[in-house]
């Protein structure tokens, strides 16, 4: 599939000002968020964070009350029925028509997307192992999933939008369908935007993250540029090394058990930025992050204090 | 694909999805609509009053489960997951509920109507209203399904709401299906619940939401319904003349229970109007019955018969029974009370009010009815010379094309004083629009106005002053002219 080169600097999916109230709840203040095309993003949030609820204003599913979105350069209410056609959404706890057979499901579905590849369709239902003629209502939860996410690949879509597709999901599950997933982020040009609590398994996957709290994105790179910016500091300190009072601004979470020190530190590793008297550590370890120690320091640093230390019983 | 393609998509999923619900409705369809053509037997008393009912239950479910197959509130509903416009479910819902909900009713009502002989202004009004009804439920159900998601809750709404107006209606002391009263316009509340319905849900699919507002307009919409289709008193509109053709009744007796006559001198007698043919109302009045006994001695039996039924078109409007029940009591003084045998014929002579067409009223659909519609002046000829009281009882039949709402009055006594030995008396009646607590039928089309006479019980009976009353006397309505009668003898043999 090509793209006008023009249309490719084009984000697939820029978000401004979006906010979403239930009642008196706000889930999303002012969100900001652009996701470029060909990406493979991880977007990852507490419960309640408004994941779900992001992800539903995304493909139009509930209405906009402030804020605009716009697919592929469109506003969201503006797009074609040639715009949506590529676009498509798999969500955990989604409803499928029970009554209906997958071989239904699929001719349901086909017509609805001129860029259906029934071949792809028939490739993905045997790497799923899935029953053409098994009812949907019949079917365990990972194989309505499975179901869902080939009706969301077989349309080789331009954007995918995946809503918590691996959870509760055993092992063998997630892998048919993380490969289903490898699938799409091999489409040319696919963009993937992927809503899991499933961290290490999508780890390997992501070449976007984005971090959802407090209703506003705390942070939205590529995943290399995260762990450039944080990296993980370990240190064993002298007994009489004081802590230092604030923290400085670059230290984003703290962990203390005994004489180790954690550090999870922004922007660089390099030693010389710690404070004078942690300087002299006996051991000091510098090494990237994980996403899930992002995740953790990053989301959670909003809901108790940015800069905070943790005390791990020793 | 384009939005009509994707109503034409989505139509045809539904149908696959409820094929056989769909097929079931249009089976029930057809047995009412050929019950109520009479065309299939309905030796079964109310039969048809139960499938009208049942029709309408069905179409108001499948109406909801084919607007929760995709839900326009629920944005975990697959519809939402895909290239779907919400307009594109709307129309698909919509067009689907017409052709395959609304239409099969209306046209076997259509053909019912057609059938029965009814035409002109009547048929259109009969049939506009019958379009109002299926059209306005099957809106009100598929708005409450889109906002209540679940089967379940759309069940709860629907049993809620009827109940929460019971509730109202019990508190303001009133009837719960009369709470509807004459200043209360109907045409303007069939409006809002139709608009108003058709507005909302276009507002839940566009949306995509059922917040609190949209509930609350949505029990406004279906409070404005159930005004529009119960019954309030005197709405109905100022009459006006209409051709219509007297129907022909054939009667015969369907069963009697002689031995309970034996037992306690009351005998019930079942008798069915056959070969009814026309959707009127018909009333069948007796003055003397007899019974023949095995010896061939005959006991004349204090009958007095009234019988009346509408053969009822579905829409809620049951296509009715054409069996009656009367009970026959020997009289106190009879010496027969004690006699023991077998009854071997019952005779009954009766007269069956039949109605020419120049008493047959139009009720037009809009206005309300005057309290006093006009006067009439009662002539009764060849009585006898006693003074007798007697109280006048003018009712009001109505025509079939019958409907279940809105009532011109079916019933009103008028109570006068005559002085008898007058060879011809006149006296003068009010009539008007009342409330009839009896029945919630009525007819948006024609009305028929008969008058019977009986004593007030006080005095001699009419049977007794006058030797052949109803026989005898004519009855003469200055504005709406004569009653025509005639008389029918129904034998049934014992075996």
């Amino acid at each position: 599939m090509m793209h006008d080169p023009l249309q490719a600097a084009t984000p697939a999916l820029a978000v401004q000002g979006l906010s979403y109230r239930f009642g008196r709840t706000t889930v999303l203040d002012g969100l900001e968020l652009e996701i470029p095309q060909g990406a493979l993003y991880a977007l990852l949030g507490a419960n309640g964070a408004g994941k779900t609820t992001l992800l539903q204003l995304l493909i139009g599913a509930r209405p906009l009350q402030q804020g605009a979105v716009r697919l592929f350069g469109t506003e969201r209410s503006r797009l074609s029925p040639a715009q949506r056609q590529q676009i498509t959404y798999v969500a955990e706890g989604q409803e499928l028509p029970a009554w209906m057979r997958l071989s239904q499901l699929e001719a349901f579905c086909a017509p609805l997307y001129p860029t259906w590849d029934h071949a792809l369709a028939l490739t993905l239902r045997a790497r799923f192992e899935l029953d053409p003629q098994q009812m949907v209502g019949a079917m365990s939860r990972g194989q309505r999933m499975k179901a869902a996410l080939l009706c969301a690949l077989a349309p080789k879509p331009r954007l995918l939008i995946m809503d918590e597709p691996l959870t509760g999901m055993d092992a063998a599950v997630k892998d048919d369908l993380v490969r289903g997933l490898l699938d799409a982020a091999s489409l040319e040009g696919a963009t993937v935007l992927l809503c899991s609590h499933d961290i290490a398994e999508i780890e390997p996957l992501a070449d976007w993250v984005g971090i959802l709290d407090g209703g506003r994105m705390r942070v939205s790179m590529p995943i290399d540029e995260l762990r450039a910016r944080y990296k993980r500091i370990e240190m064993v300190t002298e007994a009489t090394m004081q802590m230092p009072e604030p923290f400085p601004a670059n230290w984003v979470s703290v962990e203390r058990a005994g004489l180790r020190l954690s550090v999870l530190m922004e922007q660089t590793g390099v030693v010389r930025e710690l404070p004078a008297p942690f300087r002299g550590a006996a051991r000091i370890d510098v090494r990237d992050a994980s996403l899930k120690e992002l995740y953790i320091a990053l989301a959670g640093s909003s809901r108790t204090h940015a800069h905070s230390t943790t005390e791990v019983g020793a | 694909m384009t939005t009509i393609g994707q109503v034409w998509h989505l139509a045809k999923r539904d149908v696959s999805q409820l094929r056989w619900w769909l097929l079931g409705y249009l089976v029930l369809s057809m047995a009412t609509t050929l019950t109520a053509m009479q065309i299939v037997e309905n030796e079964w008393q109310g039969g048809t009053t139960l499938f009208a009912p049942v029709l309408w239950l069905l179409g108001g479910v499948i109406a909801a489960l084919m607007v929760q197959s995709d839900a326009p509130a629920n944005p975990r509903a697959f519809w939402a997951s895909q290239p779907i416009d919400s307009r594109a479910v709307l129309m698909a819902k919509l067009s689907l509920a017409v052709v395959s909900l609304a239409l099969p009713p209306l046209i076997g009502e259509l053909l019912a109507l057609r059938y029965f002989g009814v035409t002109g202004a009547e048929f259109r009004l009969l049939m506009l209203r019958s379009l109002w009804l299926y059209s306005g439920w099957l809106l009100i159900a598929m708005l409450v399904a889109a906002l209540t998601r679940r089967f379940a809750g759309f069940v709860a709404t629907i049993i809620a709401v009827p109940v929460a107006f019971a509730i109202v209606g019990i508190t303001l002391n009133q009837s719960p299906w009369q709470l509807g009263t004459a200043w209360i316009p109907r045409a303007p509340l069939q409006l809002l619940a139709t608009a108003g319905s058709v507005a909302l849900l276009t507002m839940v699919y566009r949306q995509r939401r059922a917040g609190r507002p949209m509930l609350g307009a949505t029990a406004v919409v279906i409070a404005a319904g159930l005004l529009a289709v119960t019954r309030p008193a005197a709405r109905a509109a100022r009459p006006s003349l209409d051709a219509a053709t007297a129907p022909s009744i054939e009667l015969a007796v369907v069963s009697f229970d002689a031995e309970r006559l034996v037992r306690s001198r009351e005998l019930f007698v079942q008798i069915a109007a056959r070969g009814m043919r026309e959707p009127y109302r018909y009333a069948f009045l007796a003055d003397s019955a007899a019974a023949t006994w095995t010896d061939g001695a005959t006991t004349p039996l204090w009958a007095p018969l009234f019988m009346s039924d509408v053969p009822k078109l579905f829409g809620g409007r049951g296509a009715g029974s054409d069996i009656g029940t009367v009970v026959v009591m020997l009289p106190r003084s009879s010496p027969e009370k004690r006699r023991t045998g077998t009854i071997t014929s019952f005779r009954v002579f009766g007269a069956v009010e039949t109605l020419t067409s120049e008493h047959v009223l139009t009720l037009s659909p809009t206005g309300r009815a005057d309290q006093r519609d006009g006067d009439m002046r009662l002539r009764v000829t060849g009585g006898q010379a006693d003074r007798v009281n007697v109280s006048l009882q003018m009712t009001t039949v109505f025509r079939a094309g019958v409907d279940v709402r809105d009532s011109f009055a079916l019933r009103r006594r008028y109570t006068t004083q005559l002085v008898w030995p007058n060879r011809a008396d006149t006296v003068q009646v009010a009539m008007g629009s009342v409330t009839d607590e009896e029945r919630m039928l009525v007819l948006p089309g024609a009305s028929v106005h008969r008058i019977s006479m009986r004593t007030n019980g006080d005095g001699p009976s009419t049977r007794d002053s006058l030797p052949a009353p109803l026989a005898e006397a004519s009855l003469e309505l200055v504005r709406w002219k004569s009653i025509a009668r005639r008389a029918i003898v129904v034998t049934r043999t014992v075996p």
